[in-house]
């Protein structure tokens, strides 16, 4: 299977929708493309089985490397493996609900359909990426639309929330920069030829002094996209003045990038550094699991709860790689999926009510069951999974990456297990809390009675994510297994080193 | 009538839900868990269970007014025991009282002011310094000859003084 084809799609759409006329053609296309998108997910699933089930035990499939720029030795080389396939249906999964939820969008629609899909662009192309500097290129693809999309059709204070998510994630990108390319001048693929490839570079052991220097680079740089504390506040800002697809790209697909980057560059990559520097994202990863579920506590709006909560919740993602055990790590992939899809239901959910009734603040909103029971339940359902609760996808992420970390015979991982598991009872808190006050209760207000409930691009939307959410949460098996694999081979280069 | 078919329902439920193996659907073997009789940890339940009932049925079966006296014996032992031992209460100051004001709202100031007034502080410095410095970039010649000539004032005076 052609890889290649998941970065073309969009980007074939994209451009197709600047050429277009009319709202209509631009919405039609849009859901064509982002379908087909989710199909050919689940196709590089299904031949991935096929592959595997056939004894291809080669840590990347569907390989293609083309030379980009011989005398630096950049190549546009793509594979995948379990953890990338996880990261694709994600994404997949995430764009179609975008789209879906944006079909009304008012103004400037062609632009906006436009800019959602470029992002996917980047985040197809990213996740898909084993040259560095390939991996580089798709992570700024994904990071200019944002400030786009916020900027322009955001509401509250937008430039201001523009301007600094964009700023804060370039500054990210040029610490991630500066580690690629500290990490590359330390190659030696013979002949004292350097290499951007990260399949060759997982094969030889980066020099110690270079690792401790260009680790905190790169995981700092990649942390600040998955909200590594005290580099998250991007994070409040820029999910609550985004537009509701924005939010559900950013916090469902963009906070992945980083997690992944953390995962599949500075910690496959640099292992030494990782294991030496495990204790501090251990710390930093615990400070903002419960420092976030506390901050989330004291929130009135709607999408600032679920964007602190997404600070808590990335910490688990961080928490899991700190860990550096098999299962620890399995964890953090699978939260990464469990997280996005939800977040992306919540800031659905969020958004639904938003266009309704205008506010997202708790106190001007009650009683929203009566009159809107779908958006309602929807918002239900995101609330207990994010609460962690058995049956949703939260649940199985969030107990494995406790399994993986309890593992570790050690008493500072143990309080550090114990902290995160603590922050459940934190997150049931501000989660039934919100929902007492919005969906239960006496109707906020007479005008509300007038209101409607969701139309049939919400409810598919929304039905998409929860099929998700229900699929890891009841058969959490099928991710397991195919993201297990992955982790392994990430694994093994490790544990030589802490034996 | 239709209050009490429910009622019979779940009694007989709660009967026979015993005899259904669900440990064997829930151990990754297949095999149910192994669990051994404890007398005490069965007598002792039943039999407070018991004592409870019988207590119930000589107080209220018949009305009279001793549930009245005995509680108005018992006093303070009474009330709390009325009041579900004040754990709702208790429950309720934690969390309103002490989490909510005692952690949650600091942290949450905390983040605002401390953390995201650093990140906010980074970005005024650079502001800053970018107004200071900007006006060197004037694009006025005369100035440029001056800085020009300033420079090789410090360069003289550095290598005829500092540096021989």
């Amino acid at each position: 299977m052609n890889l290649s084809l998941l970065a073309i799609l969009p980007l074939v759409t994209a451009i197709m929708i600047i050429l277009l006329k009319g709202t209509k053609s631009v919405r039609i296309i849009s859901l064509i493309s982002s379908t087909l998108q989710l199909l050919l997910a689940f196709a590089l699933l299904y031949f991935y089985w096929n592959e595997r089930a056939m004894g291809d035990s080669a840590p990347m499939l569907f390989e293609d490397n083309y030379t980009w720029y011989a005398p630096l030795h950049i190549n546009y080389h793509v594979g995948v493996d379990g953890i990338s396939i996880a990261m694709i249906l994600l994404t997949a999964f995430v764009v179609l609900a975008g789209v879906l939820v944006s079909w009304n969008i008012g103004q400037l629609n062609k632009e906006f359909f436009f800019l959602l899909l470029l992002l996917s662009v980047g985040a197809y192309g990213f996740f898909i990426s084993i040259d560095l500097f390939t991996l580089f290129f798709f992570l700024e693809i994904a990071v200019i639309p944002k400030f786009l999309l916020i900027g322009i059709w955001g509401s509250g204070k937008k430039e201001y929330s523009a301007m600094k998510l964009a700023l804060m994630l370039m500054a990210g990108s040029a610490l991630v920069f500066v580690g690629l390319i500290g990490l590359y001048l330390n190659t030696n693929a013979g002949n004292g030829q350097h290499t951007f490839d990260i399949l060759q570079i997982a094969q030889m052991n980066i020099p110690l002094p270079a690792q401790k220097l260009f680790f905190p680079f790169a995981f700092v740089g990649f942390g600040i996209f998955g909200a590594l504390f005290p580099f998250h506040t991007w994070v409040p800002d820029g999910h609550s003045s985004a537009p509701t697809a924005a939010s559900m790209f950013l916090a469902g697909i963009s906070m992945k990038l980083g997690g992944y980057g953390c995962l599949r560059v500075a910690t496959y990559l640099m292992p030494d550094a990782a294991h030496q520097y495990s204790w501090i994202i251990i710390v930093l990863a615990s400070i903002a699991i419960l420092y976030g579920a506390f901050a989330t506590m004291m929130q009135t709006d709607l999408k600032y709860i679920n964007a602190y909560s997404s600070v808590s919740h990335c910490g688990f993602v961080l928490l899991g790689i700190g860990m550096l055990t098999k299962t620890a790590i399995t964890g953090a992939v699978m939260q990464m999926v469990s997280h996005g899809l939800m977040t992306a239901l919540f800031f659905a959910g969020i958004g639904m009510i938003y266009d309704r009734t205008h506010t997202r603040q708790l106190s001007q909103l009650g009683g929203l069951l009566k009159i809107m029971p779908f958006i309602s339940t929807v918002f239900v359902i995101a609330g207990l999974c994010s609460l962690g609760l058995p049956g949703f996808s939260g649940f199985v992420a969030e107990v494995t990456v406790f399994m993986g970390g309890w593992s570790r015979a050690d008493n500072f991982y143990r309080i550090a297990t114990i902290i995160a598991c603590a922050s459940i009872v934190v997150t049931a808190v501000y989660i039934l809390r919100a929902v007492g006050k919005a969906i239960m209760g006496p109707l906020a207000s007479k005008d509300y009675s007038l209101l409607t409930d969701a139309k049939w691009n919400e409810k598919w939307a929304a039905a998409l994510l929860v099929i998700g959410i229900v699929a890891i949460g009841i058969a959490p098996f099928w991710l397991n297994d195919l993201v297990t694999p992955a982790t392994e081979t990430i694994i093994n280069k490790i544990s030589a080193i802490i034996k | 009538m239709s209050m009490k078919i429910p009622l019979i329902i779940l009694a007989i439920g709660t009967i026979l839900v015993g005899f259904i193996p669900f440990s064997n659907f829930i151990s990754s073997d297949g095999k149910g868990f192994v669990s051994e009789m404890h007398l005490t940890f069965s007598i002792v339940p039943v039999a407070i269970a018991l004592i409870g009932i019988l207590i119930a049925y000589s107080l209220y079966f018949r009305q009279s007014d001793r549930p009245q006296k005995l509680a108005a014996s018992l006093g303070g032992l009474y009330k709390t025991a009325h009041r579900k031992f004040y754990i709702d209460e208790i429950y309720l100051f934690v969390t309103k009282k002490i989490i909510f004001n005692l952690v949650g709202r600091p942290a949450a100031w905390i983040d605002r002011n401390i953390v995201d007034g650093t990140m906010n502080g980074i970005a005024w410095t650079t502001g800053r310094i970018s107004v200071l410095v900007k006006g060197v970039q004037s694009g006025r010649v005369q100035s440029y000859a001056l800085y020009f000539f300033g420079g090789i004032v410090v360069l003289v005076i550095l290598f005829l003084y500092v540096l021989k």
